[in-house]
């Protein structure tokens, strides 16, 4: 018995034992472990649970579970019917053993006896007794790391929309690039940033020419279309936000919350909580602002804002780019207008030109005709009552008569220098110089005149008009040597500067170089008519010709020492090897 | 052979003395029929107005036309005439002042057979037509 007795004090023993150890372990566990006897009432609360709910174990001991657990739930949930929907389903759990509730895991709100909020994750399980069911539950705070999940997906989320600022931010700048077309551009890149940050609405105002008001240019949506149509603008300086912007060339934000809270009024945006405008500046010069508006309270982060600015920039630039562009396009298309409207001008003063050409070649050659016909006809009918004076002063009268009509068709052909159509092709300086001289010697067959001419000099030019000149030049050099014993002419390129010109030299009388500036007007002439016959029309229509093949013509000489003439044609003068210009330039010396 | 008419179509009174003075230093003694303006030459030609009646079967050995005419001018004057089945093959010489190519190049393309331009020196004048004169008048087989 007495053993009996004592290993019954020796089991009791090793129980309280064992009891003291698992009573330990409840007790160093952080996870919160609570236990209620069959009724519901708490018998066991741990540290941890007492961390958790931030309730002493004091506190709850011998308080039913349901009346515990109504004083966690958080404020707004915990309505009367909440209260008794825990109590019939814990009371039920106590009976059965079974709840919807059971061997699961449960996530849960909960407010902590200082108000603070929880995140805690539960299992709640019956154990079974001789007299019904015991529940116990095991609990554990997971707020941190719920937070840490939160932060990570605001993280995410941050990243997502940088990566959409930067993206559109990309897309503005390849449309910046882009489109020509400034109206094109503006409205592009409004409709791009509201899709892609999912503003309520984008608008944009370029500052009219006075600086007076800030006119909207693009708006997204009905909105823009409606406020567009009725020329919306806004002043300069005025309440607006954006005169505000545009005068202060400052950013200016309103967000419908707080103490900065204001109201927005545009009847066809009621839906605006949040508005931003932003200036649109060139250097120091504002040409416009873009306005971005919100449905939601305190839509821009200081990122978003910072993004958009930059987009405000490189828009205003873009903007600027595209109407440089469309100035210039403008300045061509004038300009393409202007020459349109001279070249028809052009054509008609050309044509006056002609019509008075064609008369002067009819009607002042018919009178000459006539004093030119009765002279001779007075001279051949009259011949035996006309003195040897009467006689002269009628050869006089017929040369006269001549010398007329030769300026007369000087005249022309000096006009039509002017009028005809340049035909170019290869032409031969070489071989026309070579001809005309060949003629010359023909006019004249008994003068003894030395010909030097450079062969293969070959030129892009108007055959027709380059014989007119050379015959002119070559016909002066002929006539001024008139007087030479043994006259020299001479053709060919050299260098004058850094420039190949063509000249045609002649040891003749020359000319007072104080007058070389007048030997390319026409009806200037530096010898007199006794001397050397000639109207001064020679030269000038020599000069007409190379002009026309944007080339020059000058003279150099000195009394009694001959002349030399210099030409250029165009570019393309000089393409000939400068061997040749050397053995020509020494065949001169 | 007969001679046959000439037909001289020239404004200007001077021209037209000056022309038969050259003429008759070249021995020409065709009778010269002149009209003063393109219309008359016109009538002359297909025998209306002022010439209603006239034989139209003679035609002139050759027209010596100005171009520069009151009324129908010269070119218009050698348009109708070829236009015309009875004159299209009529020898025309184009007289004139002018040397304009545009001219030269409307006169042949319309169907003259010779462009002259008076010169104005009366001996090259007498020059040119003695050589007309000697080809129209004497070497040329008229086809009418």
């Amino acid at each position: 018995m007495g053993d009996a007795i004592e290993e019954c004090e020796q089991e009791k023993g090793v129980l309280r034992e064992r009891e003291d150890w698992f009573r330990r372990l409840v007790e160093q566990s952080t996870d919160g472990i609570l236990l209620t006897d069959e009724r519901g009432a708490i018998i066991e609360w741990n540290r941890g649970q007492e961390e958790i709910t931030g309730l002493s174990r004091d506190e709850v001991l011998g308080h039913s579970l349901w009346d515990v657990q109504f004083r966690l739930i958080p404020e707004g949930r915990n309505t009367p019917e909440m209260c008794e929907k825990i109590k019939a389903g814990t009371l039920e759990f106590l009976k059965t053993g079974q709840s919807p509730w059971s061997n699961q895991m449960q996530e849960l709100v909960i407010v902590r006896s200082d108000g603070s909020h929880r995140i805690v994750q539960a299992t709640a399980f019956p154990i079974e007794t001789s007299e019904g069911f015991m529940v116990g539950t095991i609990s554990r705070d997971v707020t941190e790391h719920k937070q840490d999940e939160i932060e990570h997906r605001r993280l995410q989320a941050a990243l997502e929309h940088r990566s959409t600022l930067l993206q559109t931010a990309a897309e503005v700048s390849k449309s910046a690039g882009t489109i020509l077309d400034p109206n094109e551009l503006i409205e592009r890149t409004v409709n791009l940033i509201r899709e892609r940050f999912n503003f309520y609405y984008v608008g944009l105002f370029l500052v009219d020419e006075a600086g007076e008001y800030a006119v909207l240019r693009a708006g997204t949506g009905e909105a823009g279309r409606q406020m567009l149509a009725a020329g919306h603008r806004l002043e300069v300086g005025g309440d607006s936000m954006v005169g505000w912007c545009v005068a202060h060339r400052q950013a200016r934000i309103a967000l419908d919350v707080g103490q900065e809270a204001i109201r927005f009024d545009n009847p066809l945006l009621p839906l605006t909580r949040s508005e931003m405008a932003l200036p649109l500046m060139l250097h120091d010069r504002m040409i416009g602002a873009l306005t971005v508006q919100s449905a939601e309270e305190a839509a821009f982060s200081q990122e978003d804002i910072t993004v958009l600015q930059v987009m405000a920039d490189q828009l205003a630039i873009a903007i600027e780019n595209a109407r440089l562009y469309e100035r210039i396009r403008r300045y061509a298309s004038e300009l393409e207008q202007r020459v349109a409207e001279r070249t028809v001008e052009l054509a008609a003063v050309n044509k006056e030109l002609e019509a008075f050409a064609y008369s002067v070649s009819h009607d002042l050659r018919a009178p000459l005709r006539s004093i030119d016909g009765f002279s001779r006809a007075l001279l051949e009918d009259y011949e035996e009552r006309l003195d040897v004076e009467g006689q002269d002063y009628l050869h006089r009268i017929r040369a006269a008569c001549r010398r007329m009509g030769q300026l007369i068709d000087d005249l022309l052909r000096l006009s039509r220098v002017t009028r005809s159509e340049m035909r170019y092709e290869e032409v031969s300086l070489s071989a026309l110089i070579q001809e005309i001289a060949v003629e010359l010697q023909e006019t004249q067959p008994e003068r003894r005149v030395e010909f030097t001419i450079q062969p293969g000099l070959v030129v892009d030019g108007d055959r027709q008009l380059l014989r007119v000149a050379m015959e002119n030049l070559l016909g002066n050099a002929w006539k001024f040597t008139g007087k030479r014993e043994q006259a020299r002419i001479a053709f060919g390129l050299t260098e004058v500067g850094d420039k190949q010109v063509y000249f045609v030299r002649d040891n003749g009388v020359g000319f007072d170089t104080a007058y070389a500036h007048k030997l390319f007007v026409a009806f200037q002439r530096l010898h007199s008519l006794v001397e050397f016959e000639g109207n001064g029309i020679g030269l000038a229509t020599v000069q007409r010709i190379i002009r026309r093949h944007g080339g020059q013509v000058w003279a150099e000489g000195a009394v009694g020492q001959g002349a030399t003439f210099y030409f250029t044609l165009g570019t393309k003068t000089g393409g000939q090897g400068e061997e040749q210009s050397y053995l020509v330039g020494r065949g001169q010396s | 052979m007969r001679n046959k008419v000439i037909l001289l179509v020239e404004d200007n009174p001077d021209d037209e003395l000056l022309t038969l003075r050259a003429f008759k230093k070249n021995n020409i003694v065709n009778e010269v029929v002149v009209a003063r303006d393109g219309s008359e030459a016109l009538d002359y030609l297909f025998g209306t107005g002022t010439y209603a009646g006239r034989d139209v079967s003679v035609m002139p050995q050759v027209v010596l036309l100005d171009l520069r005419l009151p009324k129908v001018n010269g070119l218009e004057v050698l348009r109708r005439l070829r236009a015309n089945e009875r004159t299209k093959l009529l020898p025309v010489v184009v007289l004139t002042s002018s040397d304009e190519e545009r001219d030269v190049v409307d006169s042949y393309s319309l169907g003259a057979n010779s462009y002259i331009r008076k010169p104005v020196d009366f001996d090259q004048f007498v020059e040119a037509v003695r050589h007309l004169g000697l080809y129209w008048l004497v070497l040329n087989k008229s086809p009418m």
